[in-house]
């Protein structure tokens, strides 16, 4: 299972690499599916279910889906090429930066034993002490459904 | 082998980033605002797994909602885009103001 785990991780950190450099916008979306389908399988493997049926049902199913749907529905298919010469110096500084957070991490004492949670302790606490956070979050989606049709609706 | 789940995590977020700031065309900005919440709410799951408390397993929770909130609204934005201009290239949006 740790393999298992590992190889994922490998190829969804590869995969985002694709899709910097991608010439095909439905390559760069169906890439994305896989990136987040991965991540959904770390969630399983690191031992919350919840959290996996979310990512796959609510990332792979509802916003791939509505990405596909809305660049098929204006026919998008002319996209830019990346300037390599921007790559080498956003490059340079990625790794600078990745450099000193190594360098964080190298003695960072991780523990060994991942804690699992039962599903009912965290929506107590998400229910309890989150509850202003989570009526603000329904407020949110509930003016991005209106704000969405109010920006697409023909005049 | 909690470390390099940390560091591919950072590395995603990053890749995230990069997408952003590489990237002419309206749609790529869209993904990499995507990468980097899925990433951010995957390091949150992390942490809360690591340090052993719950709280981080909620913010990864409240974070689908506000990236499912967001791309709506940015999705909505390209296809106005789209409609006026006749591309989805950035540069062709300089002088769309107001």
């Amino acid at each position: 299972m740790n393999l298992f785990l590992f190889i994922t991780t490998l190829l969804i950190v590869l995969l985002s690499y694709y899709i910097i450099f991608s010439q095909n916008i439905t390559y760069s979306i169906l890439s994305l599916l896989l990136i987040f389908l991965g991540i959904g399988i770390l969630y399983m493997g690191l031992g919350s279910v919840f959290l996996f049926i979310v990512q796959w049902l609510v990332y792979a199913g509802g916003i791939v889906v509505l990405m596909l749907f809305t660049i098929y529905t204006l026919g998008l298919k002319k996209t830019d090429v990346v300037k390599l010469k921007e790559v080498f110096v956003a490059f340079f500084f990625v790794f600078l930066n990745l450099f000193f957070i190594w360098n964080i991490f190298k003695n960072y004492p991780f523990l060994k034993k991942i804690t699992a949670f039962k599903m009912d302790f965290i929506f107590d606490t998400l229910l309890k002490d989150y509850i202003l956070a989570f009526e603000l979050i329904s407020l949110i989606l509930l003016t991005g459904i209106v704000g969405a049709f109010l920006i697409v609706r023909e005049k | 082998m909690m470390g390099f789940y940390y560091f591919c995590g950072i590395l995603l977020f990053i890749n995230g980033i990069l997408i952003m700031v590489l990237r002419k065309g309206f749609i790529y900005i869209l993904i990499g605002i995507e990468l980097s919440l899925n990433a951010l709410s995957f390091l949150f799951f992390l942490a809360s797994r690591s340090l052993g408390n719950p709280h981080g397993e909620i913010f990864a929770i409240l974070l689908f909602g506000i990236a499912a909130a967001g791309i709506a609204i940015g999705l909505a934005i390209l296809i106005n885009l789209v409609k006026a201009k006749g591309t989805q290239d950035i540069e062709e949006f300089k002088d769309t103001g107001g």
